[in-house]
C-alpha cells in the first residue's frame, strides 16, 4: 500500500522507508554540514536503486536539504559567503579538472580501483587526524578553534602569501589565494571519487584555513547547495538519471532532518561535532576496506556504480 | 544495424525450433491470458498475470516469459595484489534477453534436468548468449551474470507455479499465475506456454504481453528524456522551494534561535 513507482529508477519503492532514510541523513546534513552523499547513495543502492540515479538523485535531494541546512544556520548567523563563493570558484575549477582526470584514469585501465583506494586513505587520513584532534580537545576541557600551538612552517607560508583579505564573518584574515587552491583541490577529490566533498571540505575549512568549527558548517552547506545544483542539471542533461520523484520523498525527510540536525549542532561544542564525523568517517572507511577485502556476493557489476 | 540483424535471426531461429516441435502434436493449448496489457502506473509494485489453458494429459507444461535481446556491458571484479577485490576486467554480454522468467509445474522439477527439456532453460540460453570478456571462464561469467539478474528479479525460475485440474478427454487443464517484477522494464515480452513430452516439447504457444507506463511515471519519462536540462532545472527548483518552505515553517514554530 505505501509503494511507489519511479519510472527513472524503473522500480517501486517503498514510500515510508526512503522518508526515513532522508530523514536519517538530512539530520547528519545539519548537524555535520556534510551533503550525506556518500552514506545516501550506497543506502540507496541497497533497496534496489540502480547505482547512476541513485548518485544523480541523491544530487538532487542535496539541493533541498542544503538549501534548508543553509537558511537555518544563516539565520545562526553562521555562513561566511565570501569564503564560501571562493571556495565554489575553486571546486567548480577542480571539479572540471577532475572530471578530465577521470577520464585520463579510464583510458589507462584501473580507474576504479584508484578512486576506492583514494576513498579509503582519505577517509582514513581524515578520520582519525579530526578524532585524535578533537579527542585531546574534549581530554584537555578547554575548546579551541583549532589555533596552532606556535607559529608553524605552514602558518608563517600562509601569512607571506598575496592578496591578504579579511573575513569577518570566520574572524580570519587570509590570502584569497588559499580557498581557491583548497577549492580546486577538494574539486578535484570530489570529481573522481563522485561525491559533493562535503567530507573533506570540513577538515579542510577547520584545519587549513582555520575557520571557527560552527562557521564551517553553514559555509559548507552553503558551496554544498551549488555544486549539486550544477550536478543535478548535468546528470538530468546529460544521462538522464536524476528521479524526481525519488528525490522529492527524500528531501522531504531530508529538510525536515536537516532542521533539527542545525538545533543539535548549536547545542553541541566544537569538538564533539569533530570527534561524532571523525567516527561516522571512520566507519565508512571500514566499511569500504572489508568491501575490498571480502569476496563479493557475485562478481559481476553493471558499468557505472562503485 | 548487424546487432538488430542478429537479434532478428536468433528470434527466428528460436522461434522456428519452437515451431517444427510443435506441428508434431496438432493439439491447440488454447491459452488464455489476463491481463495483456501491464499498466505501470504510480501505484505499480510489479504484476500478476493469469494464465489458463488446456494441454495434452500425458504432457508437463512449462512457461517461459522472454524480454527482448540486449547488450550488456559489465565489470568483473577479480584479486588486486592479491587481497583487494576490485573492478578489473571488462566483460560484454550480447543476444541476450533483459528478463528471462521460468514457471515450472507442481511437482515438476527435473523438467529442465536431462531427462527434460534443458535446452528452453539457462542451459539453453547459455549457448545462444555471446560473452566478450578478458577472462576465458565464460561459464563461470554465465553463472555471474545470472546472479545479477537474479538480484534485480529479472531472471528466476518459480518452481510450482503451474496448477494442473483433472484431465477429461486426453486433456487437462491448468492454471498459472505469473509473478512479474517491480523492476520489469517498458516493453514487448514473449509469454511461451510449452508441453513437454518425454524429454521434447510437444507444443507450444506464444503470446504477447506489453508492459508500459501510464500517468504521471509516463508524464515524467517523457519529461525527464525528451527534455533533460529543462527537467533538471524544474527537478533543482522544486527541491529549493520545498527546502525553504522547511525553513519557513520551522520558523514560524519558534524553533531556530
Amino acid at each position: 500500500m505505501w509503494h511507489l513507482y519511479l519510472p527513472i529508477a524503473g522500480n517501486s519503492v517503498n514510500i515510508v522507508l526512503i522518508f526515513i532514510m532522508g530523514g536519517f541523513v538530512g539530520l547528519l546534513s545539519g548537524i555535520f554540514g556534510v551533503g550525506g552523499g556518500f552514506l545516501m547513495t550506497p543506502l540507496l543502492i541497497m533497496i534496489g536503486i540502480p547505482p547512476t540515479v541513485a548518485a544523480a538523485s541523491d544530487s538532487n535531494q542535496i539541493v533541498g536539504a542544503s538549501t534548508s541546512g543553509t537558511l537555518a544556520h544563516y539565520r545562526l548567523g553562521n555562513v561566511d559567503f565570501k569564503m564560501g563563493i571562493i571556495l565554489l570558484v575553486g571546486g567548480v575549477l577542480g571539479g572540471t579538472m577532475g572530471v578530465q582526470l577521470i577520464k585520463v584514469l579510464r583510458h589507462m585501465g584501473n580507474a576504479d580501483f584508484l578512486i576506492q583506494i583514494t576513498y579509503v586513505i582519505m577517509l582514513g587520513f581524515v578520520g582519525i587526524y579530526m578524532f585524535i584532534e578533537s579527542l585531546q580537545g574534549l581530554r584537555g576541557g578547554v575548546e579551541t578553534a583549532a589555533v596552532p600551538q606556535k607559529e608553524s612552517g605552514y602558518a608563517r607560508l600562509v601569512k607571506r602569501l598575496p592578496w591578504q583579505m579579511q573575513f569577518e564573518k570566520s574572524g580570519i584574515e587570509l590570502s584569497i589565494l588559499m580557498p581557491l587552491i583548497l577549492g580546486v583541490f577538494v574539486g578535484v577529490l570530489a570529481a573522481i571519487m563522485g561525491v559533493g566533498g562535503g567530507f573533506i571540505m570540513v577538515p579542510v575549512m577547520v584545519y587549513l584555513l582555520r575557520m571557527p568549527m560552527h562557521v564551517v558548517v553553514g559555509t559548507s552547506l552553503f558551496q554544498i547547495l551549488f555544486t549539486c545544483i550544477n550536478v543535478t542539471i548535468m546528470q538530468a542533461n546529460t544521462n538522464h538519471t536524476v528521479d524526481f520523484v525519488l528525490a522529492l520523498i527524500l528531501l522531504i525527510g531530508s529538510t525536515l532532518g536537516a532542521q533539527f540536525g542545525a538545533k543539535i549542532s548549536r547545542r553541541l561544542k566544537g569538538d564533539q561535532l569533530k570527534i561524532i564525523l571523525a567516527s561516522l568517517v571512520l566507519l565508512v572507511m571500514v566499511k569500504m576496506l572489508f568491501g575490498l577485502l571480502l569476496k563479493p556476493e557475485i562478481l559481476l557489476s553493471y558499468i557505472g556504480g562503485h | 544495424m548487424i546487432k538488430n540483424i542478429s537479434v532478428l535471426t536468433l528470434v527466428c531461429l528460436v522461434g522456428l525450433g519452437l515451431t517444427l516441435d510443435g506441428a508434431r502434436a496438432a493439439t491447440n493449448l488454447k491459452v488464455a491470458m489476463h491481463p495483456e496489457q501491464i499498466r505501470m502506473g504510480a501505484g505499480y509494485d510489479g504484476a500478476q498475470v493469469l494464465l489458463t489453458g488446456k494441454l495434452p494429459a500425458e504432457a508437463a507444461a512449462l512457461i517461459r516469459v522472454v524480454g527482448p535481446a540486449e547488450h550488456s556491458r559489465l565489470k568483473e571484479k577479480g584479486r588486486a595484489l592479491g587481497i583487494l577485490w576490485m573492478n578489473m576486467g571488462s566483460v560484454e554480454i550480447a543476444d541476450v534477453p533483459n528478463v528471462f522468467l521460468l514457471y515450472l509445474p507442481e511437482k515438476g522439477g527435473d523438467i529442465l534436468g536431462a531427462g527434460g527439456v534443458p535446452q528452453v532453460g539457462l542451459q539453453g540460453l547459455h549457448k545462444q548468449v555471446k560473452i566478450v570478456a578478458d577472462d576465458a571462464d565464460t561459464d563461470a561469467l554465465f553463472d555471474e551474470f545470472v546472479k545479477l539478474k537474479e538480484k534485480s528479479g529479472l531472471y528466476g525460475t518459480f518452481a510450482d507455479a503451474i496448477q494442473y485440474g483433472p484431465a477429461e478427454g486426453g486433456l487437462k487443464p491448468f492454471k498459472a499465475t505469473l509473478a512479474l517484477p517491480a523492476a520489469l522494464p517498458q516493453g514487448s515480452y514473449a509469454v511461451q506456454v510449452l508441453a513437454v513430452t518425454n524429454g521434447a516439447v510437444a507444443a507450444s504457444e506464444d503470446l504477447a504481453l506489453e508492459a508500459h507506463e501510464v500517468g504521471v511515471p509516463s508524464w515524467i519519462s517523457t519529461f525527464a528524456f525528451d527534455h533533460g536540462t529543462l527537467y533538471g532545472i524544474f527537478a533543482v527548483v522544486v527541491a529549493i522551494i520545498a527546502g525553504l518552505l522547511t525553513g519557513i515553517i520551522f520558523r514560524g514554530e519558534g524553533g531556530a534561535h
